[in-house]
């Protein structure tokens, strides 16, 4: 049973790989620039904030400089922001497909996911580039685990990909939650301590909201492993674990059930 | 289930797809709860196929017939796989490349080469075996000057062409014709008769949705006439074709 899901999936691969280019070649067609934009954006961004949040209302970031804080944090961040947004849409936007030749429809979510798992590491680059500018500095050391940053992206894709396959599914019969996500994914920001480090909470009573936030987890251990060179304790891990699971298992479960339907409402 | 002999390619059992026709579509929570506040969610079920059985033997040219909303794409796309019946169940021996609708895997922004990559993958290809093959599509589609041109900038001609070579490249167990001999210009009809005319005759087996009932009587082996969600008749065509047009 579970072999033949492989097999088919294994099938598919060829056209997993074939919308991720074609994604990323429409992403890009006819801009001067081009795969730059990747690494560009998310550093005048950096500057932005930095400047609003760093200069003008003063947060403070103690144990790294607030640009390394905010890409750092932003990187997971809007990687888990894009993979679900655009997974949401996912099955509806590639109706005409499905409409016409039988193909996995999982496959689609699993592309958007893998794209912009594939933004993430391009933007990555430009993240070293900060690091590297404040390495200068003497503000910011490189440690050895930095190359354990894999881990929590790992993490953060599987738990996209899992609230992905909830998102695509409601998405087909309610189309709001396009609406609604985008008011969702900005509290879930505000949630996670991106912009702000989570010292700033201790006052508040809202602390715990964020200690449940699975994507808190996955923002820390990458601050941990590529600023700091900590490493976290066991229970992130495995608090980490738990939730994508849970959040795969129930996205899994819901897709699957509602699939065969999909086609009577798109 | 009985023992299926081996010259069977499709075994169709007891097949019925109904559908929920709300008088609208509810897209959005808020239609959604006010309906159901009002008590207004009544489905009116549509039965669009009731206790089809069917077996098509392997190498037969299987036509069937209908007026419109018949069944009859509904049948096709239960029989390739894209529509779950609602009752009963569809067994499929052997490969099946559908012609439902040509070029529906396009995107109309990239080039013809990167379609031609896109839609292979669509249709379960890998990579090595498009490359192999794209010599073949590419001739046979007479597109070659157009291969880095985007898609969009492509008359409906030239997509069915290219289409319509990608989606018969490989020889499948199964091939489903939907209407679709009508692509291109009278040459590439020619051509593309021709091509479906050789597949026929190596042993494929086929099956046909036509309006053309000439062209029905001329290449099937027996036929089907579905009559709102009903086998209506099955049988030899002569026959079939002879009460369907005088019904």
């Amino acid at each position: 049973m579970i072999s033949r899901y492989i097999q088919n999936f294994i099938k598919y691969i060829p056209l997993l790989c074939c919308l991720t280019s074609r994604d990323f070649k429409l992403k890009y067609r006819r801009s001067i620039l081009g795969v730059v934009w990747s690494m560009l954006n998310p550093l005048l961004i950096m500057v932005v904030v930095t400047s609003v949040f760093s200069v003008i209302l003063k947060v403070d970031s103690s144990d790294m400089p607030f640009a390394v804080f905010y890409i750092t944090g932003s990187l997971i961040f809007n990687f888990f922001a894009e993979a679900t947004t655009s997974s949401m849409t996912a099955v509806i936007s590639n109706s005409s497909l499905i409409q016409k030749v039988y193909v996995p429809k999982y496959i689609f979510i699993f592309e958007k996911c893998a794209f912009s798992l594939l933004n993430m590491v391009l933007s990555s680059i430009a993240v070293i580039c900060v690091m590297i500018f404040y390495i200068f500095t003497g503000e910011v050391k490189i440690h050895p685990t930095i190359f354990l940053i894999f881990i929590p992206m790992i993490f953060t894709f599987l738990f996209s990909v899992g609230i992905g396959l909830m998102l695509s599914t409601l998405t087909v019969f309610f189309r709001d939650m396009v609406h609604i996500w985008g008011v969702i994914i900005t509290i879930w920001l505000y949630l996670t301590p991106v912009i702000y480090p989570i010292k700033m909470l201790h006052a508040s009573n809202i602390d715990w909201i964020v200690r449940l936030n699975p994507v808190y987890y996955f923002v820390d251990d990458l601050r941990q492993f590529m600023v700091l060179g900590s490493f976290p304790g066991v229970d992130h891990f495995v608090f980490e674990g738990f939730s994508c699971g849970v959040v795969l298992l129930f996205g899994v479960v819901i897709f699957k059930k509602a699939q065969d339907r999909f086609i009577l409402h798109i | 289930m009985g023992l299926i002999s081996d010259d069977i390619a499709i075994v169709v059992d007891n097949v019925s797809v109904h559908f929920n026709m709300s008088s609208e579509k509810l897209n959005s929570f808020k239609e959604y709860f006010i309906k159901l506040i009002k008590r207004q969610l009544f489905f009116k079920k549509f039965v669009a196929l009731e206790n089809i059985n069917l077996e098509i033997k392997k190498g037969d040219i299987f036509g069937i017939v209908g007026l419109n909303g018949s069944g009859k794409s509904t049948l096709l796309k239960v029989i390739s796989g894209i529509l779950k019946p609602t009752f009963g169940r569809v067994q499929v021996f052997g490969s099946i490349s559908p012609l439902i609708e040509l070029g529906a895997g396009f995107n109309m922004e990239l080039t013809a080469r990167e379609n031609i990559f896109l839609n292979g993958a669509v249709l379960g290809y890998s990579k090595k075996f498009i490359n192999e093959k794209f010599e073949d599509i590419v001739a046979f589609s007479e597109m070659r000057n157009f291969l880095d041109v985007p898609m969009k900038n492509f008359s409906s001609g030239m997509v069915a062409r290219v289409a319509f070579s990608i989606a018969t490249v490989v020889k499948p167990d199964i091939l489903i014709v939907d209407e679709i001999l009508s692509v291109g210009d009278f040459r590439f009809q020619k051509k593309c008769n021709e091509r479906i005319k050789s597949m026929m005759d190596s042993g494929t087996t086929v099956i046909l949705v036509s309006h053309q009932l000439s062209q029905i009587e001329r290449v099937c082996s027996s036929v089907l006439w579905l009559e709102k969600g009903h086998v209506k008749m099955v049988g030899e065509t002569d026959k079939v074709c002879y009460l369907y047009k005088n019904s």
